[in-house]
């Protein structure tokens, strides 16, 4: 599984970024991800299309796994609960990625 | 405990005031009614924040009877977030209360203070929506939190790392910043995506700055055009150049290189999940234009070209470009008179947007 992470928006104006692939992680970790996926019923889950606030960060994760491709998005004040412990182990591994 | 129930935040997340606004000039008067209550809802909650039942249920007999009220005065709210995610957290100085001996707190409270006096000297503009509206901000929010950002209803600063950014109420740019989104929301509520984020970005900058240059002064020359000059740590670093897009901070050990471009051959072409598209990227072409129009007037930055670009941001359209930007700014400027035409069009030349 491949999970593709960018956290922008903000007041400076910075894009964040984590990629993640699980067969090259410890498998613990691996299960903690694959875990959250799955009870989030990542590949089904649709949210509202959210007007991005001014300044306020907006995070997009994109999940490949065999065939299937899926991507959300939301703001950092509108985490839906089941991905909180994801984004929160995500934001850790973050990026910034130079222009 | 009312706050559980009447969550300031999870309220704004589904009717933003400015749709709000929207609704209520609806010709469907199923839709306006809805749009009403939800404007006494949204009162509602602001006043009853902290005090009892018995009150409360007194307040919301009085609310079906009376209309809300235009303060002409200013009126400013300032709470601790406590370093949590909570908003708005405590009140902790309020108009009129003495220094809370907390920096960010007197920090925010002095600076809503000096953008309401802009805008209600220069502009004569009543806070925020023109009617008065109560400005609250929130300090402390989240832990070490890397920024600050308007959600609609109220501004929001975080305390920063101590190591790439400061905290975000250092500047008076950035207060200035977030409070005209506020501002931009309620008058052409600019689509917060692509060119219109950008423009929506630039006018935040470019008021920011003018805010910065009326309490120091500042003539045009003697600005220094930044945004959010103390904010990022290092002496030779700021967030933005409007004199100089691109050159804020260079080869800065974390962030690189300031990515903004002056020019048009230089937009950049971001996809959504970029900045939402370019929006605090592309921003530094219009921001730029302002700087040559107002370098070329002279004086002081908001005598003419700021009030141009007042009425612009009165007159444009939610989704407006660059090129609609340039064309109404041109058009306003020309009621003004011939010299104030000529610089406005030699700021949009200069950035290639005509
Ligand atoms: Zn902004």
């Amino acid at each position: 599984m491949k999970i593709k992470f960018i956290q922008s928006g903000g007041f400076a104006g910075i894009v964040k970024e984590a990629n993640i692939d699980t067969d090259k992680i410890p498998k613990d970790t691996a299960d903690f991800f694959q875990d959250i996926i799955t009870n989030a019923d990542f590949f089904n889950l649709q949210l509202k299309d959210e007007q991005p606030m001014p300044d306020v960060e907006q995070i997009y994760i994109t999940v490949e796994q065999e065939d299937k491709s899926h991507m959300i998005s939301f703001s950092t004040l509108n985490i839906p609960e089941k991905l909180k412990p994801l984004v929160d182990e995500i934001q850790k591994q973050m990026e910034i990625k130079k222009f | 405990m009312i706050e559980k129930y009447f969550c300031h935040d999870d309220f704004c997340r589904i009717i933003p005031p400015y749709m709000i606004d929207k609704l209520l000039e609806s010709k469907d008067s199923k839709i306006r009614k809805m749009a009403l209550l939800s404007f006494k809802i949204d009162n509602f909650i602001r006043s009853v924040r902290f005090i009892h039942k018995k009150e409360r249920d007194l307040l919301m007999e009085e609310l079906k009877i009376k209309p809300v009220k235009i303060v002409k005065k200013k009126i400013r709210h300032i709470y601790d977030s406590q370093n949590s995610q909570h908003l708005p957290g405590i009140l902790v100085r309020k108009e009129g209360d003495k220094l809370s001996n907390d920096k960010e707190v007197d920090e925010a409270y002095e600076y809503l203070g000096d953008t309401y006096d802009f805008y209600n000297t220069i502009f004569k503009r009543n806070s925020i929506d023109n009617k008065g509206m109560r400005l609250d901000a929130s300090v402390h929010y989240g832990d070490h939190y890397n920024n600050a950002f308007w959600n609609g209803w109220q501004m929001v600063f975080g305390d920063g790392d101590g190591k790439i950014f400061n905290r975000f109420t250092l500047d008076l740019d950035v207060v200035g910043h977030e409070l005209t989104h506020g501002v931009t929301q309620h008058e052409c509520a600019l689509i917060y995506r692509f060119q219109s984020g950008a423009l929506n970005e630039s006018f935040s900058d470019i008021f920011g700055s003018m805010i910065k240059q009326f309490k120091l002064n500042q003539t045009v020359d003697q600005a220094d055009w930044l945004i959010g000059a103390n904010l990022l740590i290092g002496e030779k670093y700021a967030i933005r150049s409007l004199k100089s897009p691109g050159t804020a901070y260079v080869n800065h050990p974390q962030l690189g290189t300031d990515p903004q471009p002056s020019t048009m051959d230089k937009y950049k072409d971001l996809e959504i999940y970029q900045d939402n598209g370019g929006v605090h990227v592309n921003c530094g072409i219009p921001n730029h234009a302002f700087y040559v129009a107002a370098m070329e007037l002279g004086g002081y930055a908001w005598e003419k070209v700021g009030l141009i670009w007042y009425k612009l941001l009165q007159k444009l359209d939610s989704n407006a470009n660059f090129e609609r930007a340039a064309k109404l700014s041109i058009e306003i400027a020309e009621e003004m008179g011939e010299q104030e035409r000529e610089a406005v069009i030699k700021g949009w030349k200069e950035v290639m947007v005509i």
